[in-house]
């Protein structure tokens, strides 16, 4: 037993589903406090990763423990609280009648009026839990994790349904409950979401943990820009040994290459090819930027 | 089993108005259907009764386990998995409301045979036979829990008719026991609804092997409960 648990330590994490491996060997340390981003496009092990962290589901191998506990033992014990993208609300029962009934089986419930004002839906208590807009009733589910105030928040793709008014206000609701000290883990797949509220980003791809540090350091691995140009006055042989083979492709005079460098890639480009033209610099998005990471890694 | 959220599974049953009417009201408009065709004399209004009765405390306990299922599939167990209430406290909670429905089904029916005897009706036969009918839905609302356990969203209705029209048969409900073919009745025997319509129809004036009815339904209610024990403490590892 060590004095502070780790909010979260998974050691040796591996989830299949059938022949699909969603989780394949994660190893993550998460200390009371933080505010982790676990980003990875659709299908890279987010979601299962959460079920495993809530004991929603049992891993194949591999240990998860909360708080130093099992995952049963921290949701009972009011230490976990989630927000899931698929958790339904009951028909025919108030968000104020949800809320009392997390009240009634938690041990240490906060108030119900206060978790949801806390979840800045006080005005909604009466209102029928399948009649909310998606923003709403992601703010339900909120409103019914926090219920059991608890230490560590897992929240997978929470402002999926939101506009960007709730977002920000859920973001800012966020930051209130963190202010306290208490951990949050959160699923997205968007660069910019995990880029403004978390203090560390572990890039999660086919179930593995690719990248994981500061949102600076993560921002540099993924913002892969691609560069497009025709080059008449070039073959694929000269590009390729100016540029590697890495990420670069050519098809006739179209040249299209992925870097984390565009800077350079063009300097070097206009400097051997003064007829290169229709040249253009793209952002690419977090799949393609993915896609450059894991192809990296294998060679 | 948690008191909140058994009554607020009451509270919600209460609310759904189309169910509730459904579900109670089916067994009652074939009872004052049948009634007019059959109902020449009391103790043929009484058998049809009770007969209905079984069907009603069948029929709304048994479709308990459709919603089980949909609470299943739509993600409101994953939902309560995030709390520290245990499946089998659900289920117990799931089976006592399917039983709640029962009873208001097989009151109702009943409270429309009181209205047609007026005063000749047997006052206290009639008290007996219905508590009768409330005890024998137990094994039948965990039956109903149980179905909503297994399988898919979608083979939850068809499922549940095939449990319900199966037991009604066997219950005597559409044709009364004594004129099932010999061999029918002596396997319906081993099945609860037959005792419970065989129970329920005492009062009024039938013989009934009392201990072996009561081991019967005995039996299938404990034998169902292990069952529910099995399934969802399974799913509380």
């Amino acid at each position: 037993m060590t004095d502070t648990p780790h909010a979260v330590r998974l050691a040796g994490l591996r989830k299949s589903y059938g022949s699909t491996r969603a989780v394949d060997g994660v190893d993550l340390e998460v200390a009371p406090g933080e505010i982790v981003a676990l980003l990875g496009p659709n299908g890279a092990g987010k979601s299962t990763l959460a079920d495993l962290i809530l004991g929603l589901s049992r891993p194949d191998a591999g240990t998860v423990a909360v708080f130093g506990r099992t995952p049963r033992e921290a949701v009972d014990a009011g230490l976990a609280g989630a927000m899931l993208q698929d958790g339904a609300m009951l028909a025919d029962a108030t968000v104020g009648e949800l809320a009392a009934l997390f009240a009634a089986v938690h041990r240490h419930p906060l108030p119900v009026a206060e978790a949801l004002d806390r979840a800045g839906i006080a005005d909604l208590a009466r209102r029928r839990a399948t009649d909310l807009s998606g923003g709403q009733t992601q703010r339900v589910r909120f409103a019914l994790a926090l219920v059991p105030d608890p230490d560590l928040l897992v929240l997978d793709e929470p402002t999926v349904a939101m506009d960007v008014a709730a977002r920000r206000e859920f973001w800012a609701a966020m930051r209130r409950f963190v202010a306290a000290g208490r951990t949050v883990l959160f699923a997205t797949h968007q660069l910019d979401e995990a880029d403004g509220f978390a203090d560390r980003v572990v890039l999660l791809h086919d179930g593995r943990v690719v990248a994981d540090g500061t949102p600076r350091h993560v921002k540099s691995v993924v913002a892969v820009r691609t560069v497009r140009a025709t080059v008449p006055d070039l073959d694929a042989a000269a590009v390729h040994a100016l540029f590697g083979a890495d990420g670069v492709t050519v098809d006739g005079e179209g040249v299209r290459i992925s870097t984390t460098d565009a800077d350079t890639v063009l300097r070097t480009l206009l400097e051997h090819s003064p007829r290169a033209r229709d040249i253009e610099v793209t952002g690419a998005g977090l799949e393609e930027a993915f896609l450059s990471i894991t192809e990296g890694t294998a060679r | 089993m948690n008191a909140t959220y058994t009554v607020l599974e009451i509270r919600r049953l209460l609310r759904d108005r189309a169910a509730l009417v459904l579900t109670a009201g089916l067994p009652t408009g074939l009872f004052v259907l049948y009634n007019a065709m059959w109902g020449d004399d009391t103790g043929a209004t009484t058998e049809l009764m009770v007969m209905m009765g079984v069907f009603a405390g069948l029929a709304a306990t048994i479709s308990a386990g459709g919603r089980v299922s949909l609470e299943r599939h739509s993600g409101w167990t994953r939902q309560l998995r995030l709390s520290p209430l245990r499946p089998l406290s659900y289920a117990l909670t799931k089976s006592t409301v399917a039983l709640v429905l029962g009873m208001l089904a097989v009151t109702l029916v009943f409270a429309v045979g009181l209205a047609m005897q007026g005063g000749g009706a047997d006052l206290p036969a009639m008290g007996e036979s219905l508590a009768l009918l409330w005890l024998g839905s137990i094994p039948f609302a965990l039956a109903g829990v149980l179905l909503g356990q297994v399988g898919s969203a979608g083979s939850a209705q068809p499922r549940g008719m095939v449990v319900l029209l199966g037991s009604a048969f066997l219950g005597g409900v559409f044709v009364p026991i004594d004129q099932l073919p010999s061999g029918m009745e002596a396997v319906a025997q081993w099945y609860p609804s037959y005792w419970i319509d065989a129970l329920a129809q005492a009062p009024f004036g039938e013989s009934v092997d009392v201990l072996r009815a009561v081991l019967t339904l005995a039996a299938w209610t404990l034998g169902l409960a292990a069952l529910v024990r099995w399934r969802y403490g399974r799913a509380e590892r």
